[in-house]
């Protein structure tokens, strides 16, 4: 099974985690012990401080590591301090960046999912069709759905979807085609078999949430699914590798 | 490799005693759980490789727990050699504690049904070291019935205070700290257990936290951790890989993993 994780951070966070792995060696080599080949990485940086500052520091950290693709976060170009879309969309093909995170939620980069300028920012990605990863926990499920639907041609790829969130999200996945679920937290029971019977496997994404969570779980979440070998490809790699493949920043 | 690693990348059924020692039943009134009932938890048993689940209704856990109870009793008269019973009491309700284990001990004792006692004293709103809560433990503790308690760090109800004075006051009943105090206190929960020899450990939680159980059985050792899901809650495949992914030797993972539940519920 060839495991392409979504949802995987590097760098210092200001509360890290007690005992994951803190380099990239470390991190490297839980994923071996795992069995996942290739992750997305965002740095803490990129999500805890300005962007600007981690998003070169992601660049800088995975070179040389073709298993590690990076991630960067973005902001709305509210001010001068953000490059505009286009600007942000040049930068990330020139340093072969396929995806965005975004952070609006108080703790970090503060500002609302639903304003004019944000709607700037999706407009642009959804155009060249770049993934966008958004922690389910970062806006509300009216949010969620109100940018899913104003952006029907923009992946919007939910991290940290909770096991208690169905009644919320269901309504969701079956209103916008275009969202997506990171599994790392999406633990229960029957959830994949239900899910991928409702919604199809191409909406579910593997995702562990290294290095706080031992990414073994969610190997093993897709491993004893009760679906089909080709909905576990899928998940586990194969619709990430296709969601990259699309974007054209 | 580890055996027990090699069989789950496989996706493997775990070979071996495996017994979760901490369960749910039925649907949640707070949210849906595509699989909740006997007979497709049971199906979600064998696709992962465990044996026996113990199980208290969620009835039971959230509302009327002498329905939920009924509950639970027909779920172990479907699958008398997969279920194990918890009783669900309530500190609320003082005068049918006694009538209440009369009645869960007498429906299925052939089949060894019901053999723990389990409170959710923050469901029910009740704190575990009130005086309330004595008829529990003195019945616990004269049936020598384990009693698997909802802990979690900082709740006046089922916090480390509250579980610290019980494990103190009743040494003689074998107090099971189902999730470990999560989300955050896990030193104290080892704490607890270093003190007090009465006290177990279980390894649910849904933040899958890396390196969590090495450092739980680096400092208490693994004879008094337990495996559990929280299922239906939980599927039990990324607990179960809580356990057998962590680096530790594979004699001690077969402890948590069944060989620790089989001693204290006398499987």
């Amino acid at each position: 099974m060839d495991f392409f994780d979504v949802n995987c951070t590097i760098g210092r966070p200001a509360t890290p985690p007690r005992h994951g792995p803190r380099t990239i060696e470390e991190l490297l080599a839980a994923m071996d012990r795992a069995g996942i080949g290739r992750a997305l990485v965002c740095h803490s940086l990129s999500l805890e401080a300005h962007p600007s500052v981690g998003n070169a520091a992601v660049i800088r950290e995975t070179a040389g590591h073709d298993r590690l693709v990076p991630c960067w976060a973005a902001l709305p170009p509210t001010a001068p301090e953000a490059p505009s879309p286009a600007d942000l969309l040049r930068a990330m093909d020139e340093a072969g960046v396929r995806a965005v995170r975004l952070c609006p939620s108080a703790g970090r980069h503060q500002f609302p999912l639903d304003s004019a300028h944000a709607h700037q920012l999706l407009a642009a990605l959804e155009e060249h069709r770049v993934p966008v990863l958004l922690d389910s926990a970062e806006a509300t499920w009216e949010q969620i759905e109100a940018t899913a639907k104003a952006h029907p041609c923009l992946p919007l790829i939910l991290l940290g979807v909770g096991y208690r969130s169905i009644r919320a999200l269901y309504p969701i996945l079956e209103a916008a085609e275009n969202v997506f679920v990171e599994i790392s937290l999406y633990q229960i029971c029957g959830g994949l078999r239900e899910g991928v019977g409702r919604f199809g496997p191409r909406r579910f994404l593997f995702g562990t949430n290294l290095p706080r969570f031992e990414p073994g779980c969610a190997v093993a979440s897709v491993l004893y699914a009760d679906i089909s070998d080709e909905a576990k490809a899928l998940i586990a790699g194969g619709n990430l590798h296709a969601l990259l493949r699309e974007a054209q920043p | 490799m580890s055996d027990l690693l090699a069989t789950m990348l496989a996706g493997k059924p775990l070979e071996g005693l495996v017994v979760d020692a901490h369960g749910h039943l039925g649907p949640s009134p707070a949210f849906h759980i595509p699989d909740n009932g006997p007979a497709a938890m049971a199906a979600r048993m064998d696709r992962v490789g465990i044996r026996r689940l113990c199980i208290a209704s969620h009835t039971a856990c959230y509302a009327d727990f002498g329905a939920g109870n009924d509950e639970t009793a027909a779920a172990l008269d479907a699958f008398p050699d997969r279920f194990i019973g918890g009783i669900v009491l309530n500190a609320h309700y003082p005068d049918e504690i006694g009538p209440e284990l009369d009645r869960c001990l007498a429906l299925s004792p052939s089949k060894g049904g019901f053999r723990y006692i389990k409170l959710h004293s923050s469901l029910h709103k009740y704190r575990l070291d009130s005086e309330a809560c004595e008829p529990i433990w003195r019945e616990a503790e004269r049936r020598n019935l384990p009693v698997l308690v909802h802990s979690w760090a900082g709740s006046p109800d089922c916090g480390y205070d509250a579980c610290k004075k019980v494990a103190m006051a009743h040494p003689d009943v074998r107090l099971i700290l189902g999730h470990s105090l999560a989300p955050d206190g896990y030193d104290d929960a080892c704490r607890l257990v270093e003190a007090h020899p009465n006290v177990y450990l279980d390894t649910v939680a849904s933040l899958v936290n890396y390196g969590q159980l090495d450092f739980m059985v680096s400092r208490i050792g693994a004879e008094r951790i337990l495996y559990g899901s929280d299922m239906p809650f939980l599927d039990p495949a990324p607990q179960l890989a809580k356990v057998v992914f962590a680096r530790i030797p594979d004699d001690a993972k077969r402890r948590i993993l069944g060989g620790n539940a089989a001693r204290l519920l006398a499987l």
